[in-house]
C-alpha cells in the first residue's frame, strides 16, 4: 500500500517503478580505466495512474503541490525489509482529456529523495 | 605529501571510492571552550596548551578558534588553488572558493539565520577532504565576505591564507637587525604577527647575513618577499596554515617522488616548456651601519609648547553625613582624601590629562594643538591600544569607564570593565578601541576620561585609594586616596547629584610631542640633553635641545626656558625620531634649538652591479624569451655583496637556462599531494619516466560527486651540494655557487 504524506491514497497507481539514484560521478582516465567517486544513493518512485476521477485526481495532485516535500511509504516494496519510505521532491505530467467527455485523466508522478 | 592512514591511502587509490569533506567556519570568531593558553608554571612544554599571540583575531590564532561545521547538504561546491607563477622564488597565496547552499536564505537579511556573521570578513575557515570517515586540510585560512546570488540561490564565500595577512602587516614593534640571519630576521617577524613557533618551519637560509634592516612601517609580507628574492627561496602556507620557508635547495634536497602518475590515473597530460633565465642583473645598495656618531637632524622650525595648566575633578559630598570628603587629582602627589568606611558610593568624572600625546598604531603621535581650552583637537585614524594601570592603596573594588572620544557623536565608552585589586597592588587593565568608524572625523583626544564609581556596605575599611598611571604613553601618574581611615560607624555617600560639590583642581602639565624626519636611517640617538641658550658647551656629538619664550632679554630667542622643560621619552624609527617634553613651568615657551645625533646605517657610495649570462643559452634561445628579451634584473638590497650578487645570478641562470618541461595533469584526485612535492610521471607515448616537481595545484569537488584535481609539475635541476659530514670529497656532491 503506498501512501502520500501519510495519507492512503484514493486510487493506488497502476504502475510504480522505485528506483535507487547514485550520486557519483565516474573518471575516465587516458588509458580508459575507470575511478569512480560516490558521495551517496538516494532513492526515486515513479508512479502511473490511468482515468484518474476528478476527486482522485485532485487529491493526489494536492498532496504533491501542498508542501512542496512529499513523504514516499511504500510497505509493500521489493527492496530489502519491504518498506520504501522517505521524503522527495516531486515532479509530475498531467495528460490532456478531451473537453465536455467525461473528466478522467491519465497522471505520472515522480517523487525523488532530497 | 601529507601523511595518511593505509586505510586512507587504500580508498584513495582505489577504483571506488565514497567521498567525504568538511567545511569549517568560525561565523562567529570566538575562541573554543577548553582552549587553554600556555601558561608558565602550569602548562607543559610539548603539551596541548597553545600560545596565546599578541595578534588576537588574526590567522595567527587559527588553531584557536571554534569552528561551525556546515553540513554536506549546505554546500554547492568547494575548490582551492595554489601556483608559484613565473619566477621560481617568492611567495606563493593558497586560496578558496566554497560555494554554499543557500535556498533556505539563511545568508540573506530577511530571514538568515546566518546573514549578521556571514557578511563579516575575516572569517576563519578549513576545508578539508578525504574518503570515508577520514579527511585532511586542504585549506587553512579566512574567508573574505560572501557573495550572494540570489537567482542561483548560492553564497560563495572567497578565502586566502595567512599569507594575505603576512602582506598586510605593517612592522611597529621589532628592532632594527644588524648582522641577523635571515632565519632570524623571519622568526622575528613571525613573533610580531603572533605565530607561535610551532606555526612555521624555516629551512636555513643560504643567504649570508643581513647587515641592517629596520623593519619599522615596513610591511612583512614585502620584507619577507624581497628575503626570499635575494636568496631564490621560497614562502607559503600548507593545508594546515603551517608556513614554510624553503631554501634554493630544498627541491634538491627533496627530489624522491613520492608519487606515481600514469595514463591510467590521468585524465590528460598537456607539456610545455618551463621559462628560460639565460642573463641576469643583479643590483643591490645594501644599508650596513656605519661606525660612529653622524649629525641626523638639526631643527629648522620653532615648537610651540603650552603652558602648565590646571584641571581636576568636582568630587560631590553629602554634608548631611560627612563633611570631611573631597577628592581631587594632582599631577603624581599622592593626596589623602576621604573618610573611609561605612557605606558609600562614589562617581565622578575625572580628566585625567589635557593634551597627552597619544600614539597609534603605526607611530604616528597625536598631541594637544593648544585649541579647545586645553583639549585640542586630533585628526584620528586606526586604533590604539593601552593600558590603564590602578594602585590600590589599601585594598578596592572599582569601576572603571574611559570615554574617548569625548563630546563626538555618540561619544562611545572605549573600555569598561569592574575589577578587584588586592592592598598595594598594581592593576593593569589592557583595552583596544578602533577608530575606524569614525574615519575622517577629528577627536578631542585631550580628554581622556575615566568614571570612578563603587559601592560598599559594610563596616570595615574599605578605602578607595588607587593610582592611575594611566595609558602607556602618558607621561605621570595621577592619584586618587582616600584620607585616614576611619574606624567609626559612620555613613556616607558620594552619588552623581552634585550637593555642596567643590571642584578640587590639580596641575596639569602640557607636553610637546614632535615627529621629524631624521637624515639617515638611524639605529640608535645619542640621549639628548638640556642645553640651554647657550649650546657652546656642549659636548662634539652630542643630541641637545633649548626652549626659550619668543622674545625677551636673551637675543632672538627670549628668555632661556630650558629648566622648566622635561624630556619624557624620545625614540627612533628608521629615518623618524620622536621626542616628547613636558613643561613643568607656567610660561608657554618654544623649541627653538634641537641637534641630534645617532649610529645610522648608509648604502655604500658604490652600489653592487652584478651581470651573469651563457652565451650558449642565449644563442639557442635568444635572450631570456619568457623576459620579452630583456635581462632579468634583481634590484634587491638584501643582497649583501657583489660576491654573493654573483653567486645568486649563476645559480639562476644554471639552473634555468635550458628549458625544462613543464607537465598539466588532470588526474584522479589525490588530496594528499603537496606543492613542492616530487612525482613520477610516465608517458606511455614517449616511454618516459619523468621526475618533476609540483608547483601548482587546484583541488575541486561538486555536487555531483565530481572531484577535481589539476597539477601543475615542473623539471628542476636536481643537484647535490656538498654538505660538510655529509658528502664525500670526490663524490658527486658539488660545491653551492
Amino acid at each position: 500500500m503506498i501512501q502520500l504524506n501519510s495519507t492512503n491514497l484514493n486510487r493506488q497507481p497502476s504502475d510504480v517503478q522505485e528506483m535507487i539514484i547514485p550520486v557519483q560521478t565516474d573518471v575516465t582516465a587516458i588509458d580508459g580505466s575507470v575511478q569512480r567517486n560516490f558521495i551517496q544513493n538516494k532513492y526515486a518512485a515513479t508512479m502511473k495512474w490511468s482515468m484518474l476521477q476528478p476527486a482522485d485526481y485532485q487529491q493526489i495532485l494536492g498532496f504533491i503541490t501542498a508542501t512542496g516535500i512529499v513523504n514516499y511509504y511504500n510497505n509493500l516494496s521489493d527492496y530489502s525489509g519491504g518498506i520504501l519510505q522517505f521524503n522527495g521532491l516531486a515532479t509530475w505530467k498531467e495528460q490532456s482529456y478531451a473537453p465536455g467527455a467525461g473528466a478522467v485523466r491519465d497522471l505520472e508522478v515522480t517523487v525523488r529523495q532530497i | 605529501m601529507q601523511a595518511v592512514s593505509p586505510t586512507f591511502s587504500g580508498a584513495m587509490n582505489a577504483p571506488w571510492r565514497q567521498l567525504d569533506f568538511g567545511v569549517l567556519i568560525s561565523w562567529n570568531k570566538q575562541v573554543a571552550s577548553g582552549i587553554n593558553y600556555f601558561t608558565i608554571g602550569q602548562s607543559v612544554i610539548g603539551g596541548t596548551d597553545i600560545i596565546a599571540t599578541s595578534q588576537p583575531g588574526t590567522i595567527a590564532q587559527a588553531n584557536a578558534y571554534a569552528y561551525q561545521s556546515i553540513p554536506a547538504s549546505g554546500v554547492v561546491s568547494w575548490e582551492t588553488s595554489l601556483r608559484l607563477d613565473q619566477y621560481p622564488y617568492g611567495m606563493v597565496q593558497r586560496q578558496a572558493n566554497v560555494v554554499l547552499n543557500n535556498a533556505g536564505e539563511q545568508y540573506l537579511p530577511a530571514s538568515g539565520t546566518q546573514f549578521g556573521p556571514s557578511q563579516l570578513p575575516g572569517r576563519p575557515m578549513i576545508i578539508s577532504a578525504g574518503f570515508g570517515q577520514e579527511t585532511i586540510p586542504m585549506f587553512t585560512g579566512f574567508s573574505d565576505t560572501p557573495v550572494n546570488d540570489i537567482k542561483a540561490r548560492t553564497t560563495t564565500l572567497h578565502g586566502y591564507d595567512a599569507i594575505t595577512y603576512i602582506n598586510s602587516f605593517k612592522s611597529t614593534a621589532t628592532k632594527p637587525f644588524v648582522n641577523q640571519t635571515v632565519n632570524t630576521i623571519i622568526a622575528a617577524g613571525m613573533a610580531e604577527m603572533g605565530f607561535g613557533a610551532n606555526q612555521y618551519v624555516l629551512e636555513l637560509s643560504l643567504n649570508t647575513t643581513i647587515p641592517y634592516l629596520d623593519p619599522y612601517g615596513q610591511y612583512w609580507g614585502q620584507i619577507i618577499q624581497q628575503l626570499c628574492e635575494a636568496e631564490a627561496a621560497i614562502f607559503f602556507a600548507d593545508e594546515g596554515g603551517i608556513l614554510h620557508f624553503w631554501n634554493r635547495e630544498h627541491f634538491s634536497n627533496n627530489a624522491t617522488p613520492v608519487y606515481t602518475l600514469t595514463y591510467s590515473n590521468m585524465e590528460n597530460l598537456s607539456q610545455q616548456t618551463t621559462s628560460i633565465i639565460n642573463s641576469v642583473e643583479i643590483q643591490s645598495a645594501p644599508l650596513s651601519l656605519l661606525s660612529g656618531v653622524q649629525n641626523v637632524y638639526s631643527l629648522n622650525q620653532p615648537y610651540y609648547i603650552q603652558a602648565g595648566s590646571y584641571s581636576g575633578i568636582n568630587a560631590y559630598q553629602n554634608p548631611s553625613v560627612e563633611s570631611n570628603t573631597a577628592m581631587w587629582v594632582t599631577s603624581g602627589v599622592r593626596q589623602n582624601q576621604m573618610a573611609a568606611s561605612g557605606n558609600w558610593a562614589l562617581s565622578g568624572t575625572q580628566v585625567i590629562y589635557s593634551g597627552v600625546p597619544v600614539r597609534d598604531v603605526n607611530g604616528n603621535i597625536y598631541y594637544n594643538d593648544g585649541a579647545s581650552g586645553g583639549g585640542g583637537l586630533y585628526h584620528f585614524q586606526g586604533s590604539i591600544s593601552a593600558q590603564l594601570k590602578v594602585y590600590a592603596e589599601r585594598g578596592t573594588a572599582f569601576f572603571l569607564q574611559l570615554i574617548e572620544p569625548s563630546n563626538v557623536g555618540n561619544s562611545p565608552i572605549v573600555f569598561s570593565n569592574s575589577f578587584y585589586t588586592g592592598i598595594g597592588a598594581w592593576q593593569t587593565v589592557g583595552f583596544t578601541y578602533q577608530f575606524s568608524n569614525y574615519s575622517n572625523v577629528f577627536f578631542n583626544l585631550g580628554d581622556v576620561r575615566v568614571t570612578i564609581s563603587g559601592t560598599h556596605t559594610g563596616n570595615y575599611d574599605y578605602n578607595r585609594g588607587f593610582i592611575v598611571d594611566a595609558i602607556s604613553d602618558f607621561m605621570t601618574a595621577s592619584y586618587f586616596d582616600g584620607n585616614t581611615p576611619n574606624t567609626g560607624v559612620n555613613t556616607f555617600s558620594w552619588s552623581g547629584a552634585a550637593n555642596n560639590s567643590a571642584s578640587i583642581m590639580g596641575a596639569i602639565p602640557q607636553y610637546l610631542a614632535i615627529q621629524v624626519n631624521l637624515g639617515f636611517e638611524t639605529f640608535s640617538l645619542v640621549p639628548p640633553v638640556a642645553s640651554g641658550l647657550n649650546a657652546a658647551n656642549i659636548a662634539a656629538q652630542q643630541s641637545f635641545f633649548s626652549f626659550s619664550s619668543l622674545s625677551g632679554t636673551g637675543g632672538i630667542f627670549g628668555t632661556d626656558l630650558t629648566a622648566n622643560m622635561a624630556l619624557q621619552a624620545y625614540s627612533v624609527s628608521g629615518s623618524t625620531a620622536w621626542l616628547i617634553w613636558q613643561n613643568t613651568g607656567t610660561t608657554q615657551a618654544y623649541l627653538t634649538n634641537l641637534q641630534l645625533y645617532g649610529t645610522v646605517a648608509d648604502s655604500p657610495s658604490n652600489s653592487i652591479d652584478e651581470t651573469f649570462s651563457d652565451a650558449t643559452s642565449i644563442t639557442a634561445y635568444g635572450l631570456n624569451p619568457s623576459n620579452a628579451g630583456q635581462v632579468v634584473n634583481i634590484n634587491n638590497n638584501f643582497v649583501p655583496t657583489a660576491t654573493y650578487a654573483q653567486s645568486l645570478a649563476q645559480y639562476l641562470v644554471s639552473n634555468f637556462k635550458t628549458p625544462y618541461l613543464r607537465h598539466t595533469t588532470d588526474n584522479y584526485a589525490i588530496p594528499p599531494l603537496q606543492f613542492g612535492d616530487a612525482c613520477t610521471l610516465v608517458n606511455r607515448d614517449t616511454g618516459e619516466s619523468r621526475v618533476a616537481f609540483l608547483m601548482g595545484i587546484v583541488n575541486r569537488m561538486d555536487k555531483d560527486a565530481s572531484f577535481k584535481q589539476q597539477l601543475i609539475f615542473q623539471e628542476r635541476t636536481i643537484q647535490n651540494y656538498f654538505t660538510i659530514n655529509v658528502s664525500t670529497i670526490g663524490g658527486p656532491s658539488v660545491i653551492a655557487p
